[in-house]
């Protein structure tokens, strides 16, 4: 029988291991830009990605509405309801706007978060590890996209931030990362003199992938009063992120655990499990840096 | 097969990892098919084939979808060999000790990348999530395992290695 452990390779394992550590220390702190070898590599599989997602995309829609077709009667019915509380919505929302515009005017404010210049992108791949929380985007520095832009969904759901971008494509690292995503956030309340802030990221439990994302709003302050379902925002205190991107909703709150600050559990706005078109905010703070 | 070819239908295999596997409602189906590839090339070609070829497809998986270098690549590479090595020393013509030692080697290496991210990472998961999913993709790769058993032996058998002496390091 094999010997597992001989002299030999337990140097080999040890060198090998040295050698990780070198690899993982040059590349573990977050870098300008991709090498060429790297861009190449993302580049080229990227590109065979596009051309696998596309049929895929389409073929899981079709399932998507098989599955949802019973729905579809009901909602279609509610709809209707709503159409007309819509239109008398409407003409009070315009008014409402019109009168927010001339106050913020006369306040001499800038609306920071209805000018965001959105770039519409397809998402083409997904890590398929249980550790990473990346997708690829079919746009690149050739399109204007620069790290650590915003990217959010259509409805101003936020999903992550870029974080390598070659020529043609980008990596975006989701929000329910751990490692290297801290969100400044806020939550809104209905007292707007307590709106209490803190850091958002992946929850500690949250294995990717294995469940639906979840995520944790940390260091919210103990006298805070937050409930269930509300919402939470980005703060605008970012260097990286535009204020006022719906970030998530409450779902559950409690004491961490030497009892000093509040962790709040929260259930994205962003369908994190299921991305196809996302869009790049190209007038972010981090593009306003360079 | 040559090795260039095997390394390629890995390839393929990761971006139908990261593409197909990904949309919903494929999600569910949650095995790490290049990884199960990787056993097979375990038990056909040897430790050190299967270094060699855990090492680049490892890295590549570091590359396209990782936050930083080295995780998947030392992972692949290590379990791998080691998986080689015990192809090698057990009597693997009995069909369920190979799915027995796949089960056991998918665990260990969902242990081994989730020891790992905690060693270079900031995060902080939790152990027990981490063991659920381990168990989670044991049945999955247990799954594929079967049902790619005999398409990537048949593939992954060389004629001419029967000549040859055996690896050894």
């Amino acid at each position: 029988m094999t010997r597992f452990f001989t002299r030999k390779r337990l140097m080999v394992l040890l060198a090998s291991f040295i050698l990780l550590a070198v690899l993982v220390g040059l590349t573990l702190r977050e870098r300008e830009k991709a090498s060429w070898p790297e861009a190449i590599l993302i580049d080229a599989f990227g590109w065979v990605q596009g051309v696998v997602m596309a049929p895929v995309q389409h073929v899981a829609g079709f399932f998507d509405e098989v599955q949802h077709i019973k729905e579809l009667y009901s909602e279609n019915a509610r709809l209707k309801a709503n159409l007309n509380d819509f239109s008398a919505m409407r003409v009070q929302i315009q008014e409402l706007e019109r009168q927010n515009q001339q106050l913020k005017n006369d306040l001499g404010l800038v609306n920071l978060t209805t000018d965001l210049k959105l770039l519409a992108t397809n998402v083409v791949g997904r890590s398929p590890s249980t550790w990473n929380s990346t997708i690829t985007i079919d746009v690149g520095s050739k399109a204007g996209v620069t790290k650590d832009m915003a990217v959010i969904t259509a409805n101003k759901g936020l999903v992550g931030r870029v974080y390598e971008v070659t020529p043609y494509h980008s990596k975006v690292l989701l929000i329910s990362d751990m490692e290297k995503m801290f969100v400044s956030a806020k939550v809104q309340t209905k007292d707007q003199k307590d709106e209490p802030y803190g850091f958002v990221r992946g929850a500690v439990d949250n294995v990717p992938q294995s469940q639906k994302s979840r995520l944790e709003m940390t260091n919210i302050p103990l006298v805070a009063k937050i409930k269930e379902q509300n919402a939470v925002i980005t703060s605008g205190l970012s260097d990286i992120f535009p204020p006022g991107l719906l970030i998530g909703e409450i779902t559950k709150v409690e004491q961490d655990n030497l009892g000093l600050t509040q962790t709040a559990q929260i259930e994205p706005y962003a369908n994190l499990d299921h991305l196809e078109v996302v869009y790049v905010v190209t007038n972010s703070r981090a593009a306003a840096k360079e | 097969m040559r090795p260039v070819w095997i390394l390629l239908t890995m390839m393929g295999m990761l971006i139908i990892q990261s593409t197909v596997l990904q949309v919903q409602p494929f999600t569910f189906i949650a095995p790490n098919i290049p990884f199960v590839m990787l056993l097979f090339v375990a038990l056909k070609r040897g430790p050190l084939y299967a270094l060699y070829i855990g090492l680049c497809i490892g890295l590549l998986q570091d590359v396209l979808y990782g936050t930083y270098l080295g995780m998947h690549a030392f992972t692949y590479a290590t379990i791998g060999y080691f998986a080689g090595t015990t192809f090698r020393s057990y009597w693997t013509r009995q069909f369920m000790v190979v799915v027995l030692i796949i089960l056991g080697y998918t665990f260990l290496s969902e242990l081994t990348a989730y020891g790992l991210s905690r060693l270079f990472g900031q995060g902080h998961y939790d152990l027990t999530s981490a063991m659920l999913q381990g168990v989670r993709m044991m049945i999955w790769n247990g799954i594929f395992a079967l049902l790619l058993y005999s398409p990537s032996v048949r593939l992954l058998d060389d004629e001419r290695r029967s000549g040859r002496t055996e690896e050894s390091i």
